[in-house]
């Protein structure tokens, strides 16, 4: 060991000698002696100027001292890496591919620990003389390991990366290899990469990673060498292959570049890497995808739409194409559904079996809602397709032509049938699912209001005829238009329901009050109060003579309710009514189910035997052409018989005679039958509601926004009631024009003076 | 030359000791000094000269500018890391310095290391742009810290430049006039590295939008808001999971109704309206500022202090400055002493609550509590020195310790001493095995075993202790000096 | 334990977490493996081993400062200006031995030892004149008067202060 006051020469001698020894045959050890020695030596050297040592400086701020000793040992190192390296360099020119890499991977170990050690020798220099030096900003000195890597980079990297880029190329051919099936050593691909990482250096700040050089000599050339390999495998696969496979190989390849990210490479080459396959593998060739899908769709290859739906996910705008046509397809399924059910004339339109509709809507719905689930994993985009299309076919197909209240008409019918008692869906305790159903479609109807009106007018009936199959289920039912619609839409058959409790009691409180005041009570009496404006129920249209025999009955009512409601108006709906009439003269006694119109004709025959039409008419002010009606299904019934002619109304004068020797193997009768124009009539009066609702509600929403805005231009307006109405209906604009008129004529709002489409509220 | 006759082991160090020694200044009139003592001084010292600038203005007719130096030697602009910059003196008021703002600008120029900037202008103008050109040059450098206080708005001009500067760790704004601002646009781009915020004015900032901006800086350390309403703080807290540091005032505005501050004691600590995004770090050290301690602040103050410093334990510092304005003392309940202790118990270090008034019992109370508690400030009443050191001998660790005491005079014969001396500062942070104490009190457990204490300030009066080398003997012995306390707010 | 020979020639027993807290010996022992081997020390006197075992012996088991980036070192130079009360009294002994503790300090690589003798130097220099500066140290003012002025003019805007 030299002698703390050595010169320069000695001092490197010794130095040399042992970081040579710890580069190069680390492997047969230092003793601690060795190891203080050299650090010792090297301390020494860089301490040996004292704050006494005035004589070696000049002039002031020139380096000197301290810092002359540093440099002196800094600028040795360096003298000693270059000729180290090339050395290393020198070997390398013999060797290619594999066998370079190994060299490189294998010297690069022994460098890198051989380098760590070096720079904890010259720690010393590290803390004072670099950590100075950097200090003050000087550019282009490190500390010793990172002077290492430094080296290492200028007088072995790059000088064999300039020799046609061969550590890259040696790698990039190894990973091609790996792409096409071959076995390859992945350990070796690790360490190379891992070192062009480590040699990339911040220069402001050696501890942070810098990935340049990674970056500039294997990131960039492995990106295109990737881009390359994989355009060309997908042209020549996609030559020889189905699109089917080709979907599953794309999903392969990607898979394996993620791997591959994973096993050997930076993550940070992940999205550049993942990138660029997504280019070459999806989006080159997105077209060719998006044209297979209608054959996907149409052959149910749930599966091959599965990874279709994947691999163009991972690209921007490639689903949409997917989408477009998904909405098209279903569409078109909804609407072909529909016609095989019609015909192809259109020969069943009418008799329609709303059941049978509904299903081929939902079969359609389901098929491609489990699609959406299974192979789009219910991505929003196609949940949209989906309900666009469902909206389409459901409002408008082959069975509705062009009216917009078939389909709510049709799906309210079927609503109608499942609620009612004897059904069998119900008896299979599936109704609730089955409602559950009818609200799928219920969603897409338009004009929700139709579907409404319809629905109210059926419940109205099942409530009156106590057909309904359960509360429970009704109420289930409203409780779902509810929360689809809210409280509004639902409100007044909530208050039919009410109506039909309320009208329980009363009838019980009525019959107490009769036995506690009347002991001739012969009749039993049964009354429903039903609210005028949630009830769309209309009285007879013409007069109506209440038979003797009732009368009494209803005077006691009517008084009865007058003073229990003072100033409430009865209405009394007889064409709703029904009645049990009981015979007498016959061997057997029947019960007689009736309407109150055959009630009131049969009692007629108390007193006579025959009666002719025109007497029957004046006896109970039923017009003669609807009383025709009502005496037609007593004669079908044999109740009554006809002598003459079926043609009462030909014939006013013709005697019509009870028939004395009437017969039916059922003690009950039931004579109450729909009669034909009532049934028939019954759709065109809902639409007629629905349109006087809606002009209703037009206006209301008018004067509602008016109210708000106090001035709104003609346009704007438009919009903004469209867009207030459209949960219920679709309205239409010339409706809206109508309605804004009206109200003009009614004073609500005004036109603003000057101004041919501005509007006012008027206070 | 005379000849060294003695052993003169200074001069046998080597050079690279100089540079560490020198460091460890502080005073720049040390550095100054140290520049003309000899050539190794002058180099070593150098570096620590020049490394931090500011400009002053000597007097109407004579300004010392760094910047001409800087000019003549570009060398030594490598080792400025932080400039002050009075806007003042660029305003033209020195009608004999013509260049000083292109100088100066071109000063700055050559710092090509600079970290930290700060920038002061108390003129009532603004001079758009005069600052607008110091940012110019400022993006090109390393700049990581910038500091800004002025009187005068920064102006629409001069925000939307400032907006634009990237890799800050630490941000510093104190404008007395003009509409608050708070990073708005500011804080996104900032988010992945701005550490340190102090913001000088918050009032009249929307909750929503402090939240939002505040919520963009993941890593901030360290905040300091000045008219924030205390409603919004917990909710702060919550969205900032790296917070250590926190300094902000218990401001109740009329308007901070918008979260409802959970009063029910025992169960303040669990955050009832907000979502924690990630588990948040124990806050370190947290100072309350507040200007009145009326009738309903402090009652409401205490559970949202405890809502703050939350259920992790960690808090090492507590501050409070409670500044009265009808002159009477503002007390601390009991319970929140208590509260604090379930958790911050083994952690706290520094309870400084300098305008606060404490019992004896709640001196004694804290030193038992926290363990740990090394530093504490505040007010006490006692009627002699002796309850005093009795108190304070509960604090085991407790090193410095700062009194106001109000003497209560007290006639009876067993009034104690009322005057703090050198002695009783020695006696405490030295006590001495008084064997007749001993004696006196064998039935009672003398916890006066052995202090840290080494600083003592009793009102404006500061002891200081320490170990010093003896001449003679070569042994040590303890010497306590005297001094005037500093600023007394500078706790 | 770690056996340790100073430039006297006396030896040291020390347990290893001890000299630890010499980072030239702490990588040395991480670096060559350990053995039975006594390490040489040939820059350490036993006096003043010595006493900076004393110092590693009380400091035994803190942290160690990590490989630090210039910020942190910033922050660490901020907080610990105060010398504790044990290193206090430890450093607190004649010029020559707290040079020379200095001097083991830096070439045994101590961070936080080289600090509270970097400090205690800073200490003494803190207030003084230049003068007063030299005399302390017996340091010879190397200027010329026209080298000092100049030095003086170049500073003048740090004066006084």
């Amino acid at each position: 060991m030299p002698p703390a006051s050595a010169d320069l020469a000695t001092t490197w001698a010794f130095l040399e000698e042992g970081v040579d020894h710890i580069m190069t045959k680390l492997q047969t050890g230092v003793s601690y002696s060795k190891y203080m020695s050299l650090y010792t030596v090297a301390y020494n050297y860089c301490t040996s100027s004292k704050m006494h040592g005035t004589s070696d400086s000049i002039g002031i701020g020139s380096r000197t001292g301290a810092n002359l000793m540093g440099s002196d040992l800094y600028n040795n190192l360096i003298r000693y890496f270059v000729a180290h390296l090339k050395g290393l360099r020198d070997k390398t020119d013999a060797l290619q591919d594999e066998a370079l890499l190994r060299y490189y991977a294998e010297e690069w170990d022994r460098y890198t620990t051989g380098a760590n050690y070096i720079n904890r020798l010259f720690t010393y220099l590290n803390r004072h003389w670099v950590k100075r030096e950097r200090d003050e900003g000087r550019k282009g000195v490190y500390p010793v390991y990172t002077l290492a890597l430094v080296q290492w980079k200028n007088n072995l990297f790059i000088p064999v990366q300039q020799k046609q880029t061969k550590l890259a190329n040696a790698i990039l051919r190894l990973i091609e290899a790996q792409r096409n099936g071959d076995t390859i050593d992945q350990g070796l691909v690790k360490k190379v990469v891992d070192s062009f990482v480590s040699l990339g250096l911040d220069d402001t700040d050696t501890n942070k990673a810098c990935l340049d050089v990674y970056k500039e000599h294997f990131e960039l050339p492995f990106i295109d060498a990737t881009e390359k390999y994989y355009k060309q495998e997908s042209e020549s696969f996609l030559a020889a292959s189905s699109v089917s496979d080709y979907l599953k190989k794309a999903e392969d390849r990607l898979r394996e570049e993620e791997d591959r990210v994973e096993r050997y490479l930076n993550t940070q080459t992940r999205k550049p890497l993942i990138g660029k396959c997504e280019h070459v593998l999806i989006h080159e060739r997105s077209k060719l995808m998006w044209d297979s899908f209608q054959s996907l769709l149409d052959f149910d290859r749930d599966e091959d739409l599965q990874r279709m739906y994947s691999l163009l996910s991972r690209i921007p705008e490639g689903l949409e194409p997917l989408r477009k046509n998904f909405e098209e397809h279903v569409k078109k399924a909804g609407l072909a559904a529909v016609s095989k059910l019609v015909g192809e004339s259109g020969a069943n339109v009418d008799a329609l079996d709303p059941k049978a509709y509904v299903d081929a809507l939902l079969d359609v719905h389901r098929k491609n809602s489990d699609t959406v689930t299974r192979s789009f994993r219910g991505e929003a985009g196609f949940v949209a397709s989906l309900d666009k299309a469902c909206r389409e076919f459901v409002n408008r197909n082959a069975a509705t032509g062009p009216s917009n209240s078939k389909s709510p008409e049709l799906i309210a019918k079927h609503a109608d049938l499942l609620l009612r008692k004897n059904n069998k869906l119900a008896e299979e305790g599936d109704l609730e699912g089955a409602l559950n159903r009818v609200m799928i479609l219920f969603k897409y109807i338009e004009d929700k209001d139709v579907f409404q009106t319809f629905y109210t007018t059926k419940l109205s009936k099942r409530l009156i005829h106590g057909v309904s199959a359960s509360d429970e289920s009704e109420a289930s039912m409203i409780s779902k238009l509810k929360e689809a619609c809210g409280f509004e839409y639902t409100n007044k058959l909530q208050r039919m329901f009410t109506d039909m409790s309320l009208s329980k009691d009363l009838t019980d409180q009525f019959k107490s009050r009769m036995e506690q005041t009347h002991d001739d009570m012969d009749i039993s009496f049964t009354i429903m109060v039903l609210g005028t404006n949630f009830w769309p129920l209309h009285p007879p249209p013409h007069e109506f003579l209440i038979p003797a025999e009732i009368l009494p009955t209803y005077d006691r009512f009517q008084k009865y309710y007058q003073m229990k409601h003072s100033g409430r108006k009865l209405t009394w709906l007889w064409n709703y009514s029904k009645n049990e009439l009981r015979t007498n003269y016959l061997n057997q006694k029947y019960i007689l189910m009736t309407s109150t119109f055959q009630m009131a004709v049969l009692l007629q025959y108390n007193k006579n035997d025959t009666l002719s039409l025109s007497e029957l008419s004046a006896a109970t002010s039923i017009p003669k052409d609807y009383l025709g009606q009502v005496l037609a299904i007593l004669v079908k019934a044999k109740i009554l018989i006809n002598e003459e002619t079926d043609q009462y109304d030909l014939n006013p004068g013709g005697s019509i005679q009870l028939a004395i020797c009437f017969k039916s193997k059922k003690i009950r009768v039931n004579l109450n039958l729909p009669i034909k124009a009532e049934t028939k009539t019954e759709s065109t009066d809902v639409l007629k509601t629905v349109d006087e609702d809606r002009k209703y509600v037009i206006q209301a929403t008018i004067v509602r926004i008016m109210k708000a805005r106090k001035t709104m231009k003609n346009q704007p307006l438009i919009q903004e009631v469209i867009s207030q109405i459209s949960q219920r209906f679709a309205p239409k604009i010339p409706d809206i024009k109508k309605a804004i008129d009206t109200l003009l004529e009614k004073e609500y709002i005004e036109r603003v003076e000057g101004t041919r489409d501005t509007f006012a509220y008027m206070a | 030359m005379p000849a060294r006759i003695f052993r003169a082991p200074f001069q046998d160090l080597p050079l690279d000791i100089l540079p560490p020694i020198l460091a460890q200044l502080t005073d720049r009139r040390d550095w100054h000094a140290c520049t003309v003592v000899s050539r190794s001084f002058n180099r070593a010292v150098t570096p620590f000269l020049y490394r931090t600038l500011d400009s002053r203005i000597i007097s109407k007719t004579l300004v010392h500018h760094p910047s001409s130096t800087l000019i003549r030697r570009p060398d030594l602009a490598q080792y400025v890391r932080h400039v002050t910059e009075t806007g003042t003196i660029h305003r033209g008021v020195l009608p004999q310095y013509p260049n000083i703002t292109a100088d100066t600008l071109k000063a700055l120029s050559l710092c090509t290391n600079l970290r930290s900037m700060t920038w002061v202008d108390d003129s009532s103008t603004t001079f758009a742009s005069l600052f607008i050109s110091f940012l110019t040059v400022l993006r090109t450098l390393p700049l990581r810290e910038l500091t800004i206080r002025t009187h005068s708005d920064l102006g629409e001009q001069v925000w939307a430049e400032l907006i634009t500067l990237t890799g800050l760790r630490k941000i510093s704004i104190w404008c007395m006039e003009g509409p608050p601002r708070v990073l708005q646009g500011w804080s996104e781009p900032l988010g992945n590295t701005l550490t340190h915020l102090e913001l000088g004015r918050c009032a009249g900032v929307p909750p929503t939008i402090l939240i939002s901006v505040l919520s963009q800086l993941p890593l901030l350390r360290d905040l300091r808001l000045k008219g924030a309403p205390a409603s919004t703080i917990p909710t702060i807290v919550t969205v900032l999971p790296n917070l250590r540091s926190l300094d902000t005032e218990y401001l109740l505005s009329g308007t901070s109704s918008h979260r409802r501050l959970n009063t029910t004691p025992g169960s303040s600590s669990t955050s009832p309206t907000t979502t924690r995004p990630s588990p948040r770090k124990a806050l370190q050290n947290l100072t309350v500022r507040t200007s009145s301690m009326d009738a309903f602040g402090p009652q409401k103050m205490w559970p949202w202090i405890r809502e703050l410093v939350g259920t992790i334990p960690g808090l090492e510092t507590f501050r409070l400055h409670a500044f009265t304005i009808n002159g009477s003392e503002t007390s601390i309940p009991r319970m929140f002493l208590l509260d604090l202790a379930k958790v911050h118990g083994g952690s706290l270090t520094a309870f400084i609550v300098p305008n606060v008034m404490l019992t004896l019992k709640d001196v004694e109370c804290l030193g038992s509590l926290f363990g740990g508690l090394g530093e504490l400030v505040c007010m006490v009443a006692s009627g002699d020195v002796a309850s005093i050191a009795e108190a304070v001998s509960y604090a085991r660790n407790l090193h410095t310790l700062k009194l106001q005491v109000q003497w209560i005079p007290s006639g009876g014969a067993s009034a104690g001493k009322t005057k703090f001396t050198l002695e009783d500062a020695t006696n405490m942070m030295l006590p001495q095995s008084n064997s007749d104490v001993a004696d006196k009190d064998n039935d009672k457990e003398t916890p006066i075993k052995e202090s840290r204490l080494r600083v003592i300030g009793i009102g404006s009066v500061l002891y200081t202790g320490k170990w010093i080398l003896d001449e003679k003997d070569g042994g040590t012995r303890f010497v306590v000096t005297a001094g005037v306390a500093q600023d007394k707010w500078q706790t | 334990m770690v056996l340790l020979v100073t430039s006297d020639n006396e030896q040291f027993n020390a347990d290893k977490d001890v000299v630890e807290r010499s980072v030239l010996i702490k990588n040395m022992l991480e670096d060559v493996g350990e053995s039975d081997q006594p390490i040489p020390l040939p820059n350490v006197s036993s006096s003043v081993l010595k006493k900076v075992l004393e110092y590693c012996e009380h400091h035994r088991g803190e942290p160690l400062p990590s490989a630090d980036t210039e910020q942190s070192q910033d922050e660490t130079r901020k907080r610990t200006t105060d010398i504790s009360e044990w290193d206090q009294k430890f450093i607190t002994v004649d010029q020559e031995m707290l040079f020379e503790i200095i001097l083991a300090a830096n070439y045994l690589d101590i961070k936080s030892l080289l600090d509270v003798g970097c400090k205690t130097v800073a200490n003494m220099i803190k207030g003084k004149t230049p003068e007063e500066i030299r005399k302390l140290f017996n340091i010879v003012n190397d200027f010329t008067p026209e080298e000092e002025a100049q030095i003086k003019k170049e500073n003048e805007w740090a004066e006084d202060r």
